[in-house]
């Protein structure tokens, strides 16, 4: 009898499991296609998808710094970041970006928001460059020749890694990683996402033919460190502000936490692809 | 892009093969294997553009100081594509066409063209001139040569010696001067290329590398001439209306 139990046991364990792994399938799944249309679709499809990611994780960040109690003038900082996609297809953001700042210190010089000028503009602003302006470079990858293909390629092997991380950490995972920052990663998992992003960098000979073994392997180790660094940051703001999902979406947490190890890797791979292998 | 005022002629300086190759750690050949691709790419698009003419610089004089293996490949790859692209060319109703020094080229490769020019001749649609071992102060040179001869053998009088009797007397003899010259790999050169011809031709520069120079760009480049106002030197931007 004791053993039927721990069968009964293990076996509503996994059905629980399997709900948790179900929603995150079919979130994916959803994210999956769309980012595919997305990727290689019109551009103003591209765009939209952009204004919507961006829109949706700038605000999930802002709401992670209001439980600091830091009143960051949302409505400017997200309208900067719907914006920043357009002038980064114009070449640009770094005017865009100063006019922003400008504005920004606009707006903290009314006077009952004056005592919060410092942090306000300042986290206003990290929000716009760390969400918009990183996710931005997206808008650059695609718009070099064979842009689609590479952007697709950066987002494969993040994600990829991202699930490579995710079930080797789960069937493997012993050895705590970094617990203060995110108490369920594994090293083993880490080493499993490690792999799985230069598994798929070096198989991307398939849809990107005309790049040498060695650029493959680099890029991809490089890739597969910075996610993983890129992943832990948000998790660093996230265990900050005392919160484990940045927002609402079924089975993966939120906008911000679909986009986090993306949001340093997409810059590294522009400049990578523009500056070392000349692309254009 | 619409139809209305596209360029009759376009020519093309082909530059970055290498450059592309070696950015992606791949050898300079594999650049020139990809830049033929693009080359059929310009050819089927280029009638659909509503061009007539398109010429291509593939082979400078000066090119014969690379690297020995590079230029027995390129001569290599050129003889290939003579021949395979000799059907494709018939069935599209092209003309095959080259200027420069095609004597400078291997025998077989000579025998090619000679072939290819023969079996396009009289085909009606878009003429694709390929210039090989080309350089316009050579053929600058030879067209005065050419007069001088005529001259001397009492053929051609100094005073009767126009504009067009240069035109005339260089390798583009027949065809009119490009309207549009397209540089690939954004150099502001223009490397000893038709430097008659292209007196009035629109410049586009491109930093796109040749073997990135898809349909795309190349429509990009049309869409960009459409929009300038050509003036051949004067004020109003009507030049063939009568003044």
């Amino acid at each position: 009898m004791p053993r039927l139990t721990r069968h009964l046991k293990g076996f509503k364990f996994m059905a629980q499991a399997m709900s948790q792994l179900g929603k995150r399938l079919f979130s994916s799944v959803f994210f999956i296609s769309a980012s595919i249309f997305a990727i290689f679709g019109p551009r103003w499809v591209f765009m939209t998808c952009m204004l919507i990611l961006v829109g949706m994780a700038q605000r999930e960040f802002y709401g992670l710094v209001a439980r600091k109690g830091i009143p960051v003038a949302k409505e400017i900082g997200v309208g900067a970041g719907l914006l920043l996609p357009f002038a980064v297809l114009l070449s640009l953001d770094g005017l865009f970006l100063i006019l922003t700042c400008l504005i920004l210190f606009m707006a903290y010089f009314k006077p009952g928001r004056r005592e919060h000028g410092l942090l306000g503009v300042g986290l206003t602003f990290f929000g716009v460059i760390y969400v918009s302006w990183f996710f931005s470079h997206a808008v650059a990858i695609r718009e070099l020749s064979q842009g689609s293909r590479w952007l697709f390629y950066t987002a494969l092997l993040v994600k990829g890694g991202d699930a490579g991380a995710y079930f080797v950490g789960k069937k493997f995972g012993r050895t705590k990683l970094i617990e203060h920052i995110s108490p369920n990663k594994s090293v083993e998992g880490a080493w499993g996402g490690f792999a799985t992003t230069i598994v798929l960098s070096l198989l991307s000979v398939f849809y990107l033919p005309d790049v040498s073994f060695w650029h493959r392997l680099f890029l991809g180790i490089c890739i597969a460190v910075i996610a993983q660094l890129s992943d832990l940051a948000e998790s660093l703001i996230k265990r900050d502000v005392h919160v484990k999902d940045s927002g609402e979406v079924p089975g993966l947490g939120g906008f911000l936490d679909v986009l986090d190890s993306l949001l340093l890797t997409i810059p590294f791979v522009y400049y990578y692809l523009t500056q070392i292998m000349a692309l254009r | 892009m619409t139809k209305t005022n596209t360029p009759a002629h376009v020519a093309i300086i082909m530059d970055g093969n290498g450059r592309w190759a070696q950015s992606r750690g791949l050898p300079r050949i594999r650049g020139h294997q990809k830049g033929v691709e693009r080359v059929e790419e310009v050819i089927q698009a280029a009638p659909d553009f509503g061009i007539r003419y398109l010429t291509l610089y593939a082979f400078s004089k000066e090119n014969w100081q690379r690297p020995r293996e590079e230029v027995s490949f390129l001569m290599d790859l050129l003889a290939r594509y003579l021949d395979q692209k000799l059907d494709e060319m018939k069935r599209n109703n092209v003309i095959f066409n080259t200027i420069g020094h095609t004597a400078d080229l291997p025998g077989p490769v000579r025998e090619k063209i000679l072939r290819n020019v023969q079996e396009t001749r009289t085909n009606t649609g878009l003429v694709v001139t390929f210039a090989f071992s080309y350089s316009a102060r050579a053929e600058i040179t030879d067209a005065c040569r050419k007069i001088a001869g005529r001259v001397k053998a009492g053929t051609l009088r100094e005073e009767d010696i126009t504009e067009q009797t240069v035109a005339d007397s260089l390798y583009t003899a027949g065809l009119p001067d490009p309207d549009l010259l397209i540089r690939t790999s954004g150099e502001m050169r223009i490397s000893n290329f038709l430097l008659w011809q292209i007196s009035y031709a629109e410049l586009y520069v491109t930093d796109k590398l040749w073997p990135d120079f898809t349909r795309e760009e190349f429509s990009r480049a049309l869409e960009s001439y459409q929009q300038r106002e050509r003036r051949f030197g004067r004020t109003d931007a009507a030049p063939h209306a009568a003044s």
